[in-house]
């Protein structure tokens, strides 16, 4: 490491996390509560291989669990657990605040009111769309609901201070989930598909959902990764980032932007996945430092993997039947998060 | 040759309230001036104004330019700013602290270069904090923090340093050692230094110049010899002051308790 030089080792955390990553991939492809033996879904995987040709001996209906039941849930959950913790500690870095997470101007307030309504027009019918509904109007309704925030918090006041901006979130929210409510009791029938939606799920995961969510998510995650440096100048607060010549609003918004994107496609496909947002970038920052150069990538990497592994345990802790992954990721998280918590402060 | 700094009649308004009047002053090159007066006298407005961080009215220029018509990026090469207490993210190295410096020479998307490492090692060495390039800034004293952040204005490269009570968290030692730096660094590398204080004998013995501010408006300005006195402290911060000048030259202002009140000590 040259002297001076501003965030070492920072290739080492992220090829050390993507072996994490892989390994969390490998894991949630080969174990299920149905399926073959986890040894012969490693031969099928090995037989994908180009050029490598081994007998596997599944059978076809084996070979499509996996390839288009397993791979697209595994792929999904990677992109959604990478999408909110990333989303999340972009949030954090522009609010300066790591207890905010990436609902907190008003996408899952948004999203919810969209979904919500979705199911009360349709009542129950299904719909011959090509694309669910319910998901586009989640996406929309969270984009929808920031960028009323966003004009909220222009109108008021300064957005120069982020708190401004806070308190916008805060009332845009209670008036949609306000809304919601009204929708939701006027139409009983439909609390309960609009309760489980919220609490998150990736059953139904397909490969459409994968390509719907993929372009957002990789658009933001290339916009805020280029943002690193440019947060980390933001740690010091926006007074002193303007001082040193960094444009705060624009950084502020372009991020806010990316990452809203990316967390209101990924909860249209998942519902309100909570928790990870805040504690894979925690986790992140005690272990790796609190630079966002290494943050953004490191939360990528890290929530995808921790997703995989949440789904898995969701999948298999009461198989046949399912957790709700929201819950997983509370219930295996918080522990995790307090023995790293514990494992850091007694090192220091 | 341009001044550094020139502000002719510049008033700051937060809402209803006037909080600079009307204030004009300049900073040549090589020349400290030193802003004080009474708490909310509009030291810090006027402070935040010439360096482009509030909106005022009148005219403000740096190095000839006005202020509201370069970018920030561009004002940070002209002018480096040192709050009173400065957010420094604990986990973050000294050398990476003192980077941030460089910020007005990094592209939007860009990395530092090869070049913006050089000057934060040369800045280093200038001010012999090689022990603080790898430590984390949470874990250095008060005194080691205010000399990297002076360290940070100094990567900047900017020809003005603007310091707001830059020795306000610092024990004696650590208060002289800061003001030695900067005092240093404005007569080996001819910066401008537009401060603000509120010790007035550390004022009168590093400025140039006094600017004594009450309530938004110049009351008193000039070499610290004819804005220190007596009468004039009293009057503006409402203390009777003991004003002394030794034989150095040195000025010291002391507060005298009104007449009356006696000094009691127990045993």
């Amino acid at each position: 490491m040259s002297k001076g030089a501003p965030v070492g080792h920072t290739w080492r955390w992220i090829a050390g996390a993507l072996v994490v990553l892989a390994g969390a991939a490998l894991v949630g492809l080969t174990f299920g509560p149905a399926g073959p033996p986890w040894y012969r879904v490693l031969l099928d995987l090995v037989d994908s291989l180009p050029g490598i040709s081994v007998h596997a001996g599944i059978a076809p209906q084996q070979h499509d669990l996996i390839w288009q039941i397993r791979m697209p849930r595994v792929v999904l959950a990677a992109l959604v657990g990478g999408a909110l913790s990333m989303s999340g500690a972009a949030y954090q870095g522009v609010f300066r605040n790591p207890l905010v997470d990436p609902y907190l101007l008003g996408v899952a307030a948004g999203a919810g009111l969209g979904a919500t309504l979705v199911y009360a027009a349709r009542h129950g019918a299904t719909s011959s769309w090509s694309v669910d509904p319910v998901v586009v109007a989640a996406f929309v309704g969270g984009l929808v609901a920031v960028a009323l925030t966003y004009a909220a918090g222009t109108a008021f006041g300064i957005v120069r201070r982020s708190e401004t901006l806070v308190l916008a979130g805060v009332a845009v929210v209670s008036f949609l989930t306000a809304i919601q409510t009204y929708v939701l009791q006027k139409n009983s029938q439909i609390l309960r598909p609009v309760y489980s939606w919220i609490l998150g799920q990736l059953v139904s995961a397909t490969w459409g959902d994968v390509r719907l969510v993929l372009p957002y998510v990789t658009a933001a995650a290339v916009v805020l990764l280029l943002h690193g440096r440019l947060l980390d100048v933001l740690r010091v607060g926006d007074e002193e980032a303007a001082s040193l010549g960094a444009s705060v609003r624009r950084v502020r918004l372009t991020v806010v932007i990316a990452a809203t994107v990316a967390t209101a496609a990924v909860v249209s496909v998942s519902g309100l996945i909570g928790f990870v947002g805040i504690m894979v970038p925690h986790i992140v920052r005690l272990l790796a430092g609190g630079s966002y150069r290494r943050v953004l990538p490191l939360s990528l990497i890290g929530g995808a993997a921790f997703l995989i592994l949440c789904d898995l345990a969701g999948r298999m802790v009461i198989r046949p039947a399912e957790l709700p992954i929201g819950v997983v990721t509370a219930f295996l998280g918080a522990p995790f998060f307090l023995f790293v918590l514990h494992a850091r402060t007694r090192r220091t | 040759m341009t001044a550094l700094l020139e502000a002719r009649e510049v008033t700051v308004r937060y809402g209803n309230r006037v909080a600079a009047d009307s204030i004009s002053l300049t900073v040549e090159p090589g020349e400290w001036t030193c802003l004080i007066g009474p708490n909310g006298a509009g030291k810090s407005s006027l402070l935040r104004a010439v360096t482009g961080l509030v909106s005022f009215e009148g005219t403000s220029l740096l190095g000839g330019v006005p202020t509201m018509s370069l970018s920030a990026r561009a004002r940070a090469t002209r002018v480096a700013f040192v709050p009173q207490s400065p957010e420094m993210p604990s986990d973050m190295s000294g050398a990476e602290y003192v980077l941030l410096g460089r910020t007005p020479y990094i592209a939007y998307f860009g990395l530092d270069s090869e070049r913006d490492r050089a000057v934060v090692a040369e800045v280093f060495d200038r001010l012999d904090l090689h022990d603080m390039t790898r430590r984390s800034v949470g874990a250095l004293s008060g005194g080691e923090r205010q000399r990297l952040v002076i360290a940070r204005a100094l990567a900047q490269q900017a020809p003005l340093i603007v310091l707001d009570e830059p020795t306000s968290a610092l024990d004696i030692g650590h208060q002289a050692q800061a003001l030695e730096l900067v005092d240093r660094l404005r007569h080996e590398e001819g910066l401008g230094v537009l401060s603000a204080m509120h010790d007035l004998t550390l004022a009168g013995m590093y400025a140039d110049r006094l600017v004594l501010l009450r309530d938004g408006r110049v009351v008193a300005e000039g070499p610290p010899a004819d804005v220190l006195h007596a009468d004039v402290l009293a009057d503006h911060y409402g203390v009777a002051v003991d004003v002394r000048t030794h034989d150095d030259g040195t000025i010291t202002v002391h507060p005298k308790r009104p007449p009356g009140a006696r000094i009691r000590r127990s045993g």
